[in-house]
C-alpha cells in the first residue's frame, strides 16, 4: 500500500500513470512540478518503507541510457543500462539501495518512449563499431526490480517492440520476483532474457525479506522456459554459512529438476560485498543479521567483503558444482574483481 | 537510575505538568517542579524527571538542550512534548502523535540531515507521523502544501532538540498535539488570529499533553525493557563479568573489541559459556601472566572463533614455511603476510651481519614453496 502518490503535473493524464494508479493501492494523490524537488532531498530512514511508503510518478531526465560498469555481464560486448524506476518493494538485507538514494520511496518513470529513442541512438552508434557476431546489451533493474510491479507499470511491451526490430540488441530484465505475467503475454524473442537472482531457500528466507521464495522464483523460470522465453541466473550475492556448499547443491538440484539447465542463457556468480556506506546502513537497519558475524574485511578497493582467498574458494566451489551439471564453461560468469 | 529530561518550547505547553505538583499535592522533589517562577532556559530538577523550557526556534531549542543535558546529569532520554501544526486534511486538532522522524526546513530548502526518534513499547497505542521543524512560522496554505510532502506535522523546535540529543548520544523522542491546521488558512489576517487562538487555548492543550504523557508514555519509561535499551545496549552479562574480572585487564580499545566480538559470537549463535571457559582456562593455566596478557590472549582466541577461515589459512601457511626452515634461521627471521589476505606473497625481516647470515636467508627463501604458498593465499586449501 502506497501512502501518497506524488505525480508530476505534466504526466498526470499519461496512460501509464493511470494504469499505475489503477493497479497499486494508495491513500492520497498530490500533484507536483518536479519529483527531484522532493525525492532524496532529506534523509528518510530506509525502514520507513515498511509502514510509510510514498511513490512518485515522474519523467526521467538527464542521461537516459548509461554505460554499465565493467563487471556487469559477459565480457567482450558493450553493456548499457536504462532506468525505469528507483527503489524496490522488496527488502533484501544486503541491498545497496539502502545507502544509495537516501529515501526508500519509489519513483516510477513513464517516459519510456524517450528512453527507447535514446536506446535506438546508442544501438545505431554501437552497431557500426562492433563485429557482426557481437551484440549490444541493455539491462533493466539496476535501481529497481524489473518485474516486481510490471503489471502496474506496463512498460515491458514497449521495450519488446524495440528488441523485436533491433535483432542485435539484447535485453536483460533482472528480477527477484515471480511476477512474469507481462512477459508471458509477449512473443518470446531470442534477444530478451529474464534473469533471476537466486539464493538457497533458507538463505533467501533469512535475508531476501518480502521477496517470493526461491521455490516460486524457480517455478516462474520454469514457466518462462516452457513458453519459449530465455532465462538466466544470477547467484549473487552468495552469503557464506557453514553449510553453504550443501545449500547450493540443493539449490542446483532444485533448478535441475525444474529447468533445462543447458538452455539457461548464462549463470553469473558473485560473493556478497558492500561499499562502506551501504555496510554501515546494513548494520543500522539489520543489526541482528548474521551477515555481520561473517569474516568481513575492508578489501583492496575499500569495499567490505570476505577475504580474497575465501571469495575465490567460494566461487570456485560454485563453479565446480555447475560444471558437474554439464553447464558449458562459457555460460558461467564469475564476478571476480581480479 | 538515569532519568528522562522533558523538554518544552513554551511555558504554556508545560503548564499542566508544573501545576500537577500543586493540584495533586505531589512531592515537588519527586515529580514535577512547581510553576512558581519564569522557567525559560532554566533547568528544573526533580528526582523522577527534569524539566527544561527552551524558548522559541530551532537554535534556541538546540542551545538550551545542549547546555542543560551536558551539565553532569546523565539523562536516559530527551523527550520533547508540545504542540504542532497539521498540514493536511486527514489531520485534526487535538490529535496526539508520536514523532517518527524529525526533519527541518530553513525557509529556502529542506535540510538533508534528519533524526529518527527512539521508539517505546507503548508507541503502538499512539499514532505516528513525521515532523518538520521550520525556521519561520508556517501560516499559509501554499507553504503547508509543499512541506506536507516531507512531513505532515510542523513545529519550530524539535529539530534543535533532536540535534542536541544526537550530539550527546542520548536517545530522543517527541510527542506532539495538533493545535492548528495552517492549510485551512486563506488570508494573513486569519493566520494571525490562529496564533492568538492557540495562546488562549494553551492550558487546554497542555492538559491534554499531560494526560497522554501520564497514561501512554510515562509507564513505559520505567519499564524494564526501556531501562535495558537505554543502558546503551549493554552487551551481554558475559561482557560485564569479563570486564569486572580482576584476573583480566581490558584497555579501552580492548573493551570495545570485546564488546564487538561478543556481539558477533551471539549473532553466530555461539554459546557464550565457551568464552567463560576460555577465560577460566587462561586464569588457571597461566597464573604468572599479567591480567592484560590474559585479556589479550582471550581476544585472540575469540577472534579465531570468529574467523575460522583466516585462522586456518594462517596455520596452513605457517606449516608450509616451517617445513623448509632450519632451526638456525627460524630464530633470526620474521616472515609476515597480509593478515586480511588481500595481497599475495610474503615479507621477510632479518638482520644480516655476515656471509653466513646472507646464505641462510637465501636458503630460507629457496626453501619456501612459493607456488604452494600463493595457492593457499588464493583459497586452495
Amino acid at each position: 500500500m502506497i501512502e501518497n502518490f506524488y505525480i508530476e503535473e505534466e504526466i498526470f493524464r499519461h496512460p501509464l500513470t493511470e494504469n499505475i494508479l489503477k493497479r497499486i493501492p494508495h491513500k492520497n494523490i498530490e500533484l507536483i512540478q518536479n519529483y527531484a524537488d522532493f525525492f532524496g532531498r532529506v534523509k528518510k530512514p530506509y525502514l520507513q518503507k515498511r509502514n510509510n511508503l510514498n511513490a512518485f510518478i515522474a519523467q526521467k531526465k538527464g542521461q537516459l541510457v548509461k554505460s554499465a560498469p565493467d563487471a556487469y555481464g559477459l565480457s567482450g560486448e558493450p553493456h548499457f543500462y536504462y532506468i525505469h524506476a528507483y527503489n524496490c518493494i522488496y527488502e533484501c538485507e544486503y541491498c545497496y539501495l539502502q545507502g544509495h538514494f537516501n529515501s526508500p520511496d519509489l519513483v516510477f518513470f513513464v517516459n519510456h518512449n524517450e528512453i527507447i529513442a535514446e536506446m535506438q541512438k546508442v544501438y545505431d552508434r554501437e552497431i557500426i563499431k562492433q563485429e557482426a557476431d557481437k551484440k549490444i546489451w541493455f539491462h533493466a533493474g539496476e535501481f529497481s526490480d524489473s518485474l516486481a510491479l510490471s503489471h502496474a507499470t506496463n512498460e515491458i511491451s514497449l521495450y519488446h517492440n524495440f528488441f523485436e526490430i533491433n535483432k542485435r540488441a539484447m535485453l536483460e530484465l533482472r528480477t527477484k520476483s515471480a511476477n512474469i505475467n507481462e512477459i508471458l503475454k509477449l512473443k518470446p524473442l531470442p534477444n530478451i532474457v529474464t534473469s533471476f537472482s537466486l539464493s538457497p531457500s533458507q538463505r533467501a528466507k533469512k535475508t531476501d525479506l518480502k521477496t517470493p521464495s526461491t521455490k516460486h522464483r524457480i517455478l516462474a523460470m520454469s514457466k518462462l522456459q516452457n513458453s519459449g522465453h530465455k532465462v538466466a541466473i544470477h547467484l549473487d550475492p552468495i552469503v557464506y554459512e557453514d553449510n553453504f556448499q550443501v545449500a547450493y547443491q540443493e539449490l542446483f538440484h532444485e533448478l535441475d529438476q525444474n529447468l533445462d539447465l543447458t538452455k539457461v542463457e548464462y549463470i553469473s556468480a558473485g560473493v556478497v560485498r558492500f561499499t562502506k556506506d551501504v555496510y554501515a546502513q546494513v548494520e543500522k537497519n539489520y543489526p541482528q543479521s548474521d551477515i555481520h558475524a561473517a569474516e568481513m574485511i575492508k578489501s583492496f578497493d575499500g569495499k567490505v567483503r570476505y577475504p580474497r582467498p575465501m571469495r575465490r574458494w567460494m566461487l570456485s566451489s560454485i563453479e565446480d558444482q555447475l560444471l558437474k551439471l554439464k553447464i558449458n564453461t562459457e555460460k558461467i560468469y564469475l564476478c571476480m574483481e581480479d | 537510575m538515569n532519568k528522562p529530561l522533558l523538554v518544552f518550547a513554551h511555558p504554556g505547553e508545560a503548564a499542566a505538568f508544573l501545576e500537577q505538583t500543586q493540584k495533586a499535592k505531589l512531592d515537588p522533589t519527586v515529580y514535577f517542579p512547581p510553576a512558581i517562577q519564569p522557567l525559560a532556559g532554566k533547568l528544573h530538577t526533580c528526582s523522577r524527571y527534569d524539566v527544561l523550557i527552551t524558548g522559541e526556534g530551532i537554535f534556541s531549542a538546540m542551545n538550551k538542550t545542549l547546555l542543560a543535558a551536558s551539565q553532569g546529569v546523565k539523562y536516559s532520554s530527551i523527550i520533547n512534548l508540545g504542540i504542532c501544526a497539521g498540514l493536511n486534511s486527514k489531520l485534526a486538532i487535538n490529535d496526539f502523535y508520536k514523532i517518527r522522524t524529525v526533519y527541518a526546513h530553513n525557509g529556502n530548502a529542506p535540510m538533508f540531515q534528519s533524526f529518527p526518534c527512539h521508539e517505546l513499547n507503548s508507541d503502538s497505542e499512539i499514532k505516528s507521523a513525521d515532523l518538520m521543524s521550520t525556521f519561520d512560522r508556517v501560516l499559509e496554505q501554499a507553504q503547508a502544501k509543499e512541506l506536507n510532502i516531507f512531513a505532515p506535522l510542523v513545529d519550530r523546535e524539535a529539530y534543535g532538540m533532536a540535534w542536541a540529543a544526537k550530539e550527546l548520544n542520548i536517545e530522543f523522542m517527541a510527542y506532539k498535539l495538533i493545535s492548528d491546521l495552517p492549510y485551512q488558512n486563506g488570508h494573513e489576517d486569519e493566520a494571525q488570529n490562529i496564533c492568538e487562538s492557540i495562546k488562549e487555548q494553551s492550558s487546554l492543550f497542555s492538559e491534554k499533553i499531560y494526560y497522554e504523557f501520564q497514561s501512554k508514555i510515562a509507564p513505559y519509561l520505567d519499564s524494564k525493557e526501556h531501562i535495558q535499551s537505554t543502558a546503551n545496549n549493554i552487551k551481554s552479562d558475559t561482557y560485564s563479568q569479563l570486564i569486572q574480572n580482576k584476573d583480566m585487564h581490558f584497555t579501552v580499545s580492548m573493551s570495545k573489541a570485546l564488546g564487538k566480538s561478543l556481539k558477533k559470537l551471539e549473532l553466530k549463535g555461539v554459546d557464550l559459556e565457551k568464552v567463560h571457559l576460555l577465560a577460566d582456562g587462561l586464569v588457571k593455566n597461566y597464573p604468572d601472566w599479567r591480567p592484560k596478557q590474559r585479556a589479550s590472549e582471550l581476544l585472540k582466541a575469540i577472534s579465531e572463533m570468529l574467523n575460522p577461515f583466516r585462522t586456518q589459512l594462517s596455520k596452513n601457511l605457517e606449516e608450509l614455511i616451517n617445513l623448509g626452515l632450519t632451526p638456525q634461521i627460524k630464530d633470526r627471521i620474521n616472515i609476515k603476510w597480509d593478515k586480511d589476505f588481500e595481497k599475495r606473497g610474503f615479507q621477510i625481516n632479518t638482520w644480516i651481519e655476515n656471509e653466513e647470515h646472507r646464505k641462510q636467508l637465501v636458503d630460507a627463501i629457496n626453501s619456501i614453496d612459493l607456488e604452494k604458498f600463493t595457492q593457499i593465499q588464493d583459497g586452495n586449501l
